[in-house]
């Protein structure tokens, strides 16, 4: 296949290597792409990790709520990602404050993004960098997950994780608390944090750092304890912590003015303690 | 979450795996042809290039010597792996990529000692198992960083950039518990445990084999426990599907026959792999050098008195075996 290419931006891809992202068209198809080209020279062990884990996964996600992988390729010694173009993302458009979202709007944002990570789960993949900026809309209004530099396979049970991933105001309890086995829930709590942003128009959970995130994260929901979920005092991270209660249900209510008493229950189960 | 119409069986069917890379018999071997074929044309281009080498001195490898061989470097890979204590996963996954490596190129285009290599330090990297490049190449005699990371992109084209690797440890462990869920109180533990740790072994050996190509990661699963222990897991199969009521996803009994005979049809592909001695591996491995370099032919020839040193590996017990394809 070939390809026109546009105009270019650049953008960080993480690891100390860069991308470069061409917009274009697909030459047989006059159809709207962007191609990530990926400087290989830069790594020096190689293939970049996250840009093998963007092709590994995406080339096995197929989904109406996953970027699509179009092709590809190589060339002088770069990795060039085909992928669909996407316009904008919920990033953008939760900072755009000429934009009222009705609760339509909210809502089959959040089924599909849910749609499409049930497609990752359903494939034993964790996509672990849920945000909004990673949540990329077409023209016609259709949300796409992209971005899987951080994804991976759910292993063995005795295979440990890093605990050092999503960005950090999506960050669940357990990561933050430094777990080495973790699941889906990871970016169920994402999902949850990024539908109270959607409700307040600001980021939820804004924690200054780490440390300041815990603290963040734990007075806004409360602290776990092991009453609530079993053994998450032995998580490394679990020491000297200031213990908040749980949130009432009105205290809920006074912080989400709009928001229905079902859009608070979804909040509240997708921000749920991991009790497994 | 079968509800709604997509189940385990769909899920497998979109992957890159079951869609690229499966193949029936007669499709495995028309492939295989066709690279061999391609290998003995890239051997004449090169004998056009040499005008100083007659022809006549070249051998090239038949399809089934490039099979033996390549099975034999897939072994070195399972060795290379244990060597740098890897898990399981990246081992089976850097066999994968060599083994598919293979099915689009022929051995006489690239010789298999490197390409194991970098099939492991990039099964490695993608099974986030990382290791630098270095630390890699600094305990492999003869290698460099540049000489490892040189063919990456080579191997990526080759595997059509396809990463995912379904193995069948995981459904093998599934199965350790659906067995113990089934046959209850009518397997000990410790029986079934040995089971386990046999039928896990033997998927070593069926990663090296067709089965990979021709059946799904359960049923290679389910064909190694019933090498291991035939009646234990026709007893469990037998349960399994005429005790309809244990779970809504267990499939009609109409199918157990369908399955016995899928499974005792990958065993035989297991124990056909090909395993040849390390003499016949050398063997091939010489012919290959001159396939990829006939020049050497006329260094051979001024030579002779020497003997050929190229076998002196010390250390690691993956490569050697094999002589050094240094030009």
């Amino acid at each position: 296949m070939s390809y026109t290419k546009g105009e270019s931006t650049a953008k960080k891809v993480g690891e100390g290597t860069y991308a470069v992202v061409f917009l274009g068209k697909q030459t047989s198809t006059e159809r709207d792409i962007a191609i990530k080209e990926i400087k290989t020279g830069q790594f020096k062990d190689g293939l970049d990790m996250s840009a093998l884990r963007e092709v590994k996964y995406l080339q096995e996600l197929k989904h109406v709520n996953v970027i699509e992988l179009v092709d590809v390729f190589e060339s002088a010694n770069n990795l060039n990602l085909v992928l669909e173009f996407l316009p904008s993302d919920l990033e953008v458009l939760i900072k755009d404050r000429t934009l009222l979202f009705s609760p339509g709007d909210v809502k089959s944002w959040l089924l599909m993004t849910l749609r499409g990570v049930h497609h990752c789960h359903r494939n034993f993949i964790l996509h672990r960098d849920l945000k909004p900026s990673n949540l990329l809309l077409s023209q016609s209004g259709e949300l796409k997950i992209a971005d899987f530099g951080l994804a991976r396979s759910l292993g063995s049970p005795n295979e440990e994780f890093t605990s050092n991933v999503v960005t950090r105001w999506y960050r669940a309890p357990e990561l933050l608390l430094g777990a080495k086995h973790y699941d889906g829930g990871v970016d169920i709590w994402a999902v949850g944090i990024i539908f109270a942003e959607l409700m307040l128009r600001v980021p939820y959970l804004p924690g200054a750092d780490d440390i300041d995130q815990i603290d963040v994260t734990f007075r806004a929901l409360g602290t776990p304890t092991d009453s609530m979920w079993e053994l998450v005092s032995t998580l490394p991270g679990y020491n000297n912590l200031t213990v908040y209660p749980q949130p009432t249900k009105q205290e809920l209510r006074k912080r989400f003015i709009a928001a229905t008493e079902s859009a608070l229950d979804l909040m509240n189960d997708g921000t749920l303690r991991n009790v497994s | 979450m079968a509800s709604h119409g997509v189940s385990f069986d769909d899920l497998y069917r979109r992957s890159t795996q079951y869609r690229l890379w499966s193949y029936t018999r007669e499709q495995l071997a028309q492939q295989r042809r066709e690279v061999n074929e391609k290998g003995c044309r890239k051997v004449d281009e090169r004998l056009t290039s040499t005008p100083e080498v007659s022809a006549s001195s070249i051998e090239k490898v038949t399809m089934d010597e490039e099979i033996a061989l390549i099975s034999f470097h897939a072994r070195s890979i399972a060795k290379l792996a244990k060597f740098f204590n890897m898990p399981s996963q990246v081992r089976a996954t850097g066999i994968s990529f060599f083994r598919k490596f293979y099915l689009v190129n022929s051995v006489m285009e690239y010789h298999p000692k490197l390409i194991l290599l970098t099939c492991l330090f990039l099964a490695a990297k993608s099974e986030n198992f990382f290791i630098s490049i270095n630390s890699f190449s600094k305990r492999i005699p003869k290698t460099t960083p540049e000489s490892i990371l040189g063919l990456e992109f080579e191997i990526l084209q080759s595997l059509k950039f396809t990463l995912m690797a379904h193995h069948p440890f995981r459904p093998l462990y599934g199965f350790f518990y659906d067995i113990q869920n089934v046959l209850g109180p009518e397997v000990s533990t410790k029986e079934l445990g040995s089971v386990y740790d046999a039928a896990r072994n033997l998927i070593n050996e069926a990663l090296i084999s067709d089965a990979i190509y021709h059946f799904t990661p359960p049923q290679i699963a389910l064909a190694c426990f019933k090498t291991v222990n035939e009646e234990l897991t026709m007893k469990y199969l037998n349960k399994k599907f005429t005790n309809v009521k244990v779970e809504d996803d267990v499939p009609k009994s109409t199918d157990y026959d369908t399955l016995v005979s899928v499974i005792t049809e990958c065993q035989q592909v297991i124990k056909d792999t090909p395993n040849p001695t390390k003499d016949q591996a050398v063997m091939i491995d010489k012919k290959v050098q001159f396939c990829v370099n006939p020049s050497l032919v006329l260094k051979r020839k001024r030579d002779t008195n020497e003997p050929d040193d190229a076998n002196k590996r010390p250390r690691v017990g993956a490569v050697e075996g094999g002589a050094s394809t240094s030009p």
